[in-house]
């Protein structure tokens, strides 16, 4: 209670003086604009959070798109399985593209979720830099 | 009007202004920047005009505008930039403006010689204090050596701190060596050193120490501190590191010759009174007045702040008001005074819709001047070639200069800009085609033009992104078009997407599928007779090795057919110019032969493809099936060398259809014919034209009548429509119809040719995507296991800005290049001739805009 | 002839409609010409473009070769039954 009025007079105290007012402003813009690099961990700058964004969106969309594709087993994503060069039968040839398909689906799927991820990451750190801009 | 099809029409003007309206009149004008002024006083030296003294005073206010901007920078404070233009102030406020820029100039002045002087002071005591706390510690190591009794003590009392020059401690001498290297040296002798104290910058200190060990040969002694916060240099504000020194020497020619070293490396020597008690006291002075230069420091720098403050608020106000000032100024220097003093008489191009626009505006300023007499703008007769005008808008400007790049359209000509809006992009996407990087780029676009207010607002000196935002609109329709082709290449980042189905079958049975590593599907039998609905099959991305056989073939026929019709265009173009321009000899003799010989020759080539494309199928009987089908280049380059063409295999026969060697043989001889008229028709008309002319009229008045006939039919391969001042000289128009005429027909080769670079890139770029996908994307998805997942997060993001980074910003700009060189050479060759000059009105926005841009630089 | 019919009167009608229905319908204005002569062209290139590319699949001459895999695969996705034997 008693710190409480002391700071008031001290301010009253302070914006009497004319020369001191600018001073103090610049003071307190300083620390508003100090205060969320010190407080919430700021890791990358505003050009690196965007890239960061758009790359996840990106990832994202193409991810879950071609799991869905590797799930459904496209032809055209063949070339990108780990398969063999021979195998015995048929029937073998199509268990092992069955597994794989169904395993590039998943890993797919969870890059997407890393890059959701991200996503989440870049975007706090890009409202971050946008708020310490707009101050 | 035909809005951008053709430049505007425009006339030369005389404008005859009231002495006292004229400077609102002009000032009106510029707000409307339609008009074009032209100098009336070429000769006249720029120093001798009439208001060559307005414009000097606006060029000191400029100055003075700049200075405080600079200052203002300097301190970080933002400038208020409302966007708006305030009008032009009237002459008499001009003096007020001075004024208050005199006054702000000489007061910002005088607060920074004050601040340069404190701040000298400053760093002055600031060296002081730390010369005297640094030194504190080379004494407290040397006292126990000291030799103190002997040393004389002076009367220190405390002298005035800046007064207090070194050579006052010539007899303060400390007595550092130790007793023993006192008593070996001189016995008997009290050996007094001397020494001085001084700073010195810290890059500086290495050669220092080395000089003063040579030049004393050794006979000194120097300790050195770092300074560790860096001090401020007054004169130009920068942050230099700086060390202490201490030098101890016996003798004064060793002193002189320190000192002058000192000197030399500009060491500032300070006084540092030896008794400990002197230095603390001291110490404690310069204390109170470094204090005591703060406040004042800060007083200053506040006094400072609120000057530049309120002037920042005014700032780019006042920038405008003195440009637009100074321009008006500019303007009415060009005009002509007339005999009585009374009037100014200016010329100008005017567009010929907006002269009402112009008299209204003109009306508006003699109103605000308040004179009575309205200004006269009268028409003029003239034989000048008018400027041309195109009146753009946001989307159409961007092309407008891709346009205007190559050259500025003849007045009149027909402006190739509206068919480029859309054949720009289009020529583009065939290289580029993918649906992946398309919609990269068409994002990138849309992004750009949906932002446009904001991102026009913030206006920055990076060039690279003011060339990407001022095309936002071809970048946008070139990442549409991309798209679309990308469609129907059926590439998306190189893969097929199978939408409507195959349309190829299989029929394998297990065992013939496992004895072969390769299996090629006929086109007779697997095929179901009808092809996949849109775009390519997308079986055709399955089947690695021979895609690029089948892909090639379409691809360069493509690219020719284009060319080809994108040519033909051309040319129709120039139909249009030579109608416009009644330039009938040229439409006949010009036109005709070269349409012929484009359609006789190279159409008929995209014809055959055609004709191949339908007629010979795998399903057909001999001479129609597959085996038989001849090579297009092949039987091309037959028929234009008149060769007889190869045997065809048996069964097969050598000609697509019935009297194709008739047709042939025709079409070049027809192609053929068509160079003597190109060549030869034109010149020998012109001269019988003059002949005749020459007959009917007296040989003295057959000059002008020549100069008559040769401006109708003369303009030719120089778009015509313009004046001819000269006659030109029969040979000279036989060459250059020659040279037209041989550029023309080797060019239509060349020209075909060339665009097979369509072909080039769109493959190039097509394999380029499938070696980034297989090369990096795939390491990723080819990972076993689940650990996969983390992996192909890394890889894809590296395959994400490779894509971005090479396929799309390197392949997009060689596209882009190629597509432009496709646009300014093969195309515009057939009818562009580009010789005017740009209509440049004077125009307050444009002349604002480009004096910030000046000033940023 | 290998063209069907249903695709080459869509696409036609498509881009048909495009570059002859929607310049007579643009209105009045200043760049009422300019936007037709964008529809006009738009519509001719696209138009060409998706002939060009069906008509070169109309008849072809050479068929894909495909590796085993790619069969085996296509056989099952695209339901073209492999058959036994």
């Amino acid at each position: 209670m008693y710190g409480d009025t002391e700071i008031r007079s001290h301010d009253i105290h302070l914006t009497s003086f004319s020369v001191f007012d600018e001073n103090f402003l610049s003071f307190a813009k300083n620390l508003r604009t100090t205060k969320p690099k010190v407080g919430k961990m700021k890791i990358c700058g505003p050009k690196l959070s965007l890239c960061g964004l758009i790359i996840s969106v990106w990832g994202i969309v193409q991810l879950v798109l071609m799991g869905l594709f590797f799930y459904i087993n496209s032809v055209a994503l063949i070339e990108d399985l780990p398969l063999d060069e021979e195998y015995h039968s048929l029937e073998d040839f199509y268990a092992a593209a069955n597994r794989a398909y169904n395993q590039n689906a998943y890993n797919c799927w969870i890059a997407a979720c890393i890059y959701v991820l991200t996503l989440l990451l870049s975007a706090q750190q890009f409202y971050m830099n946008s708020r310490v801009t707009a101050n | 009007m035909g809005s951008l099809f053709r430049s505007e029409e425009m006339a030369l003007c005389q404008l005859f202004l009231q002495s006292e309206a004229a400077y609102a009149c002009v000032s009106e004008l510029g707000e409307l920047g339609l008009v074009q002024f032209r100098d009336l006083n070429p000769d006249v030296n720029a120093f001798q005009r009439k208001f060559v003294n307005e414009v000097r005073r606006c060029d000191e206010m400029e100055r003075k505008l700049r200075y405080l901007e600079k200052e203002i920078k300097k301190d970080g404070i933002p400038m208020l930039d409302t966007g708006e233009s305030p009008e032009a102030p009237q002459p008499r406020e001009m003096i007020d403006l001075e004024a208050t820029f005199e006054k702000l100039e000489n007061e910002l002045r005088e607060v920074n010689q004050n601040a340069e002087a404190l701040k000298r002071n400053f760093l002055e005591l600031t060296e002081l204090k730390h010369i005297l706390r640094k030194t504190q510690v080379f004494f407290d190591e040397s006292v126990p050596t000291v030799y103190q009794s002997s040393v004389p003590r002076s009367s220190n009392k405390y002298r005035r701190l800046l007064q207090m020059a070194d050579n006052q401690n010539e007899d303060e001498q400390a007595q550092l060596l130790g007793e023993e290297a006192v008593r070996a040296s001189q016995p008997g002798q009290n050996l007094k050193l001397g020494f001085v104290a001084g700073v010195i910058l810290r890059e500086r200190l290495p050669a220092f120490e080395r000089m003063l060990w040579r030049a004393c040969r050794g006979n000194v002694f120097l300790r050195q501190a770092m300074i560790e916060t860096p001090l401020e240099d007054p004169t130009n504000g920068d942050q230099v590191h700086k060390s202490v020194f201490i030098i101890f020497f016996q003798g004064d020619q060793l002193k002189t010759r320190v000192k002058k070293i000192c000197e030399g490396f500009r060491a500032t020597l300070y006084p540092c009174p030896e008794a400990p008690a002197d230095r603390r006291e001291m110490a404690m002075g310069v204390m109170t007045r470094i204090e005591d230069l703060n406040t004042v420091l800060g007083q200053t720098q506040d006094h400072r702040h609120r000057v530049l403050v309120a002037a920042a608020k005014n700032l780019k106000n006042w920038f405008v008001k003195v440009r637009k000032i100074k321009a008006i100024y500019h303007t009415l220097n060009l005009f002509n005074l007339d005999v009585t003093q009374k009037c100014l008489i200016a010329e100008c191009w005017v567009p010929l819709l907006d002269i009402e626009t112009i008299q209204l505006a003109l009306r508006r300023g003699t109103e605000r001047s308040g004179s009575s007499v309205p200004p006269i703008l009268n028409r003029m007769q003239t034989f000048e070639n008018p400027p041309t005008y195109n009146r753009t808008n946001k989307f159409t400007k961007a092309f407008q200069a891709l346009i205007d790049a190559y050259g500025v359209a003849s007045y009149r000509e027909m402006n190739p800009a509206p068919y480029t809006i859309i054949t720009f992009p289009f020529l583009f996407a065939v290289m580029f085609g993918d649906l992946g990087h398309g919609a990269i780029m068409a994002l990138f676009g849309l992004w750009m033009i949906r932002k446009e207010k904001g991102l026009a607002a913030q206006k920055t000196d990076n060039e690279i992104w003011n060339i990407f935002f001022g095309g936002r609109y071809i970048i946008f329709l070139m990442g549409v078009f991309s798209m679309y082709t990308g469609m129907i290449y059926n590439d998306i980042f190189s893969k097929s997407l199978n939408i409507f189905g195959s349309h190829w079958q299989m029929s394998y049975n297990k065992s013939t599928v496992m004895e072969n590593k390769y299996l090629q599907l006929s086109p007779k039998e697997d095929y179901e007779g009808s092809p996949y609905p849109f775009g390519m099959d997308p079986i055709w991305q399955v089947a690695g090795s021979n895609k690029i056989i089948f892909h090639n073939a379409y691809k360069m026929k493509i690219s020719i057919i284009f060319g080809v019709i994108h040519m033909v265009f051309g040319v129709v173009m120039s139909w249009h110019n030579h109608t416009y321009f009644r330039n009938r000899i040229s439409l006949i003799y010009e036109f005709i032969p070269q349409l012929m010989f484009l359609l006789l020759l190279f159409f008929y080539m995209v014809l055959l493809m055609f004709i191949k494309w339908i007629k010979f199928a795998a399903t057909n009987e001999k001479p129609y099936s597959e085996a038989c089908a001849p090579s297009i280049l092949i039987t091309f380059i037959d028929m234009v060398l008149f060769n007889t063409p190869k045997p065809a295999p048996s069964g097969c026969g050598v000609y697509m259809f019935w009297g194709q060697h008739f047709v042939q043989v025709l079409f070049v001889l027809l192609a053929l014919g068509c160079i003597p008229i190109m060549l030869f028709a034109k010149p020998m008309l012109i001269m019988q034209a003059r002949k005749l002319a020459n007959e009917e009229v007296q040989p003295i008045a057959g000059a002008s009548s020549d100069a008559e006939t040769g401006g109708v039919s003369n303009g030719g391969p120089h778009g015509g429509g313009g004046p001819h001042e000269e006659e030109e000289e029969m040979s000279e128009i036989f060459i250059h119809q020659s040279i037209h005429t041989i550029e023309y027909v080797l060019g239509s080769v060349s020209h075909t040719a060339s665009y097979l670079r369509l072909w080039a890139l769109s493959l190039a770029h097509a394999q380029l995507a499938e070696v980034l996908w297989t090369m990096v994307l795939s390491i990723g998805l080819k990972q076993e296991g689940w650990f996969g997942g983390v992996i192909l997060t890394c890889v894809f993001g590296f395959w994400a800005i490779l894509t971005v980074g090479i396929l799309v910003l390197m392949e997009g700009l060689s596209a882009f290049l190629h597509t432009l060189r496709l646009h300014w050479v093969e195309f515009q060759s057939k009818f562009y001739k580009g010789q005017g000059y740009a209509f440049q009105p004077f125009s307050f926005d444009a002349i604002i805009e480009n004096g910030s841009a000046a000033v940023e630089e | 002839m290998g063209a069907a019919f249903f695709p080459v009167l869509f696409f036609t009608a498509l881009w048909g409609a495009v570059g002859i229905g929607m310049p007579i319908m643009t209105p009045k204005g200043p760049h009422q010409n300019l936007i037709r002569c964008i529809l006009m062209l738009t519509a001719a290139c696209c138009w060409l473009f998706w002939l060009c590319c069906y008509m070169a699949q109309m008849n072809p001459l050479i068929g894909p070769k495909l590796k085993r895999d790619v069969v085996a695969m296509i056989g099952r996705s695209w339901d073209m039954k492999i058959v036994d034997g």
